[in-house]
């Protein structure tokens, strides 16, 4: 059985939250909800419970009237774009707490659109900090108690590799609020050196969450250490022509049809493309593998950049070559090979960059990628 | 002249070495002239599936309807999880943190629940359970959030040693809400936890969104061949049930678990001829102590609408209709094929 470090489990739990939580406080978390007809076999004796507070925003939810037409003359005055900003302002104001309604009204009325646009970089980066100075807190004060308890002497192996792993994870994390690059290097250098150790202390344990620390650490170690981007996906046979974009991200209107439409990724192809190599272009993980409608054969990637989770697809492969689910990729390494399976004209990939989901927003991959010339 | 020659030559290969600009290579198409092509190749069949509109879940202001991120397409559009729960269809719109109803038989629509104002949880997938319960799949922290009433209950994720996800794939409850099933592409791993969120047992490798009694399926893809396993909550060893072998020069493409009811068991497989895939029509398996009988019908082959499972089998007065989601330019349209258990 094995021996547990006092207080280190109760601490870790606090500190999960920390650690994980990227998103906005669960804590205070409530939900709007009716549940009434799926549970109309059962006794409804659930007291209701509080309501989801409601905050006036502008669009969203009712406002006063002062406010509203305070708010809505501004907006008239605006172009859309400007609109949309204010109502970021709004949102990511009232959601921070730290500046009610009344004071974003007075400051919109004395503000122009450039200021505008400053007030809401600096309401990004204030809630951002807000939300990370508990739990960056939270995981130093852990991480103190972490390190003090790996040098002791009579450290079992198996829970010198658990506290590494959570000391990794903690620096990992620290490094992506680090105030200056030098900071964020050594924080990493340190991670680095705690991955390695949970890899040396927990690769003979056979226990589920040793193997999965030890998978972990493993990622991380390749993520820490490795480029991601500024890498062509495709890479042309020796002597052929060099790839380059058939059809860029973004909206397009149809030409005769005039229809909006919305391609998620970039095209890359060349002449003779049929079976040149597809390679990741930074490390991660292989989270999905196959047939997946329109995109035929296709090999999705995920990565941990930054507190980020990225996730590259690269599709209308080969059927055969693909790597299989589950497989750890460094930047560059084969994934499978270029041609025109799925809904296609001719062989080309279709590369796409997708955050916090296969599924989720798309984003531009030019930015991740070195200069390519369209067609 | 030798060296004109290579000139020349040169000069030969990297005007062929060009890509057509008229007629790049390319996905950029029309989804509906690419479906109608599909549908002139392929042979004609009197007995196929015919879909019909059950509902069109609109793009519309919250909370009367969906984000508009899906009626134009923009970066913003992150898709929706399409659920059955006894006569209702369930929509998941992520993008606006909410999920809706829709009484298959009324055509009431309603929203069931929703963090669309505070913003406080990413809604990756959602599972409906008993006593006014909601789980939450929120992969931005990794972990499975359990409402009880509206108040927050329970968090599942770390339990001070383990962190138990990487990345939640789906969560999926029983048809009595009891027991929800949760699958985790990051670890490959399958949990399945009862509805207060105590874990019940775990397996590796995937499973299908979708309770059998107390068993869970696996489907297990071969090139020509399809093997539906069923996972026993006590013996946790698969064991084979049925057997797809699919029409001669063809390849299984894709297949996924569109539900169950009173035994029978309802499998759809795509699947295309030779290597280069040409779609043929899709397959709806029904199986039953071992008896399989197979309809066809034609695949949707539309990536711009992400469905994680994109049949699903719905029971109401009407019958059993196998149902599914397309785009249009009003919202998100529920379509479904009137389905014969017999």
């Amino acid at each position: 059985m094995r021996k547990r470090l006092p207080g280190i489990a109760t601490a870790m739990l606090l500190f999960s939250g920390a650690l994980f939580g990227q998103a906005a406080d669960v804590g205070q978390a409530t939900l709007q909800y009716d549940l009434s007809e799926v549970t109309s076999t059962v006794t409804d004796d659930a007291t209701p419970g509080a309501q989801p507070q409601t905050v006036p925003v502008p669009g969203s939810g009712p406002a006063t009237a002062s406010q509203t037409n305070l708010i809505e003359m501004l907006l008239e005055k605006m172009g859309k774009k400007e609109q949309k900003i204010v109502r970021s302002v709004l949102e990511a104001g009232i959601q921070n707490k730290v500046i009610n309604l009344q004071k974003i009204e007075k400051q919109l009325g004395k503000f122009n659109v450039p200021a505008l646009i400053g007030l809401y970089s600096d309401l990004r980066a204030l809630k951002i900090s807000r939300l990370d100075f508990k739990r960056i807190e939270n995981i130093k004060s852990t991480l103190t108690q972490i390190d003090a308890a790996i040098k002791k002497a009579d450290i079992k192996s198996s829970e010198f590799g658990n506290l590494s792993f959570f000391a990794g994870m903690a620096r990992d994390r620290l490094a992506t609020v680090a105030e200056s690059e030098t900071e964020k290097t050594q924080l990493r250098a340190a991670a680095i050196e705690n991955y390695s150790a949970t890899i040396n202390a927990l690769a003979d344990d056979k226990n589920v969450a040793a193997q999965e620390k030890l998978a972990d650490s493993q990622e991380r170690l390749e993520t820490l250490s490795q480029p991601f981007g500024q890498l062509v996906p495709v890479e042309p046979a020796k002597g052929k022509s060099k790839a380059v974009i058939t059809s860029d991200y973004g909206t397009r209107i149809h030409p005769v049809k005039k229809t909006k439409r919305f391609h998620t990724g970039v095209d890359l192809a060349g002449w003779k493309c049929n079976g040149w190599k597809v390679m990741a272009i930074g490390p991660g993980r292989v989270v999905k593998s196959g047939w997946e409608s329109g995109y035929g054969y296709s090999v999705v990637v995920s990565h941990e950049i930054d507190g980020r989770m990225l996730f590259t697809r690269y599709a209308h492969l080969q059927k055969k070559s693909r790597l299989p689910v589950g497989r750890l990729v460094k930047s560059g390494d084969l994934l499978g090979y270029c041609n025109n399976t799925g809904v296609s004209t001719g062989a080309h990939l279709h590369f796409e960059v997708r955050e916090t989901s296969a599924s989720g927003e798309t984003l531009d991959p030019k930015g991740f990628l070195p200069p390519v010339d369209n067609l | 002249m030798a060296l004109c020659l290579i000139g020349i030559l040169l000069g030969g290969f990297q005007a062929a070495a060009q890509l057509d600009p008229n007629n790049p290579p390319t996905d950029d198409l029309d989804y509906e002239e690419f479906q109608k092509k599909v549908a002139a190749m392929l042979p004609a069949q009197p007995d196929l599936l015919q879909f019909s509109t059950i509902y069109c879940f609109p793009f519309a202001p919250w909370p009367e309807g969906i984000g508009q991120a899906g009626a134009s397409f923009e970066e913003a559009f992150r898709g929706y999880s399409l659920k059955v729960d006894q006569e209702r269809i369930l929509l998941l719109d992520r993008s606006g943190r909410t999920v809706f109803s829709c009484d298959g038989r009324t055509k009431n629509q309603k929203m069931v629940a929703t963090d669309h104002q505070k913003g406080n949880l990413q809604f990756d997938d959602f599972a409906m359970l008993r006593e006014n319960r909601l789980a939450v799949a929120d992969n931005s922290r990794n972990e499975l959030l359990i409402f009880a009433g509206n108040r927050l209950e329970k968090r599942l994720g770390f339990d001070g040693d383990r962190i138990l996800f990487r990345h939640i794939d789906f969560v999926e409850p029983d048809r009595l809400g009891m027991n929800l099933v949760l699958f985790d592409s990051g670890r490959n791993r399958t949990f399945v936890f009862g509805h207060q969120g105590n874990l019940a047992w775990e397996t590796e490798g995937k499973v299908e969104p979708c309770f059998y009694g107390n068993s869970l399926i696996r489907l297990e893809k071969g090139d020509k061949n399809l093997q539906i396993q069923r996972l026993s909550d006590i013996t946790r060893t698969p064991v084979a049930i049925a057997d797809y072998t699919c029409e001669a020069g063809n390849i299984i493409l894709d297949s996924w678990l569109a539900g169950t009811f009173a035994g029978h068991l309802a499998v759809v497989v795509y699947e295309g001829r030779g290597d280069e895939d040409h779609p043929d029509y899709a397959r709806l398996l029904l199986i039953k102590d071992g008896k399989m009988t197979v309809h066809r019908f034609m695949p949707n082959l539309d990536f711009r609408l992400p469905l994680l499972t994109p049949y699903r089998l719905l029971f109401d007065r009407s019958g059993a209709r196998l149902v599914t989601a397309r785009l249009s330019p009003q919202g998100i349209e529920i379509i479904g094929a009137p389905v014969s258990l017999k």
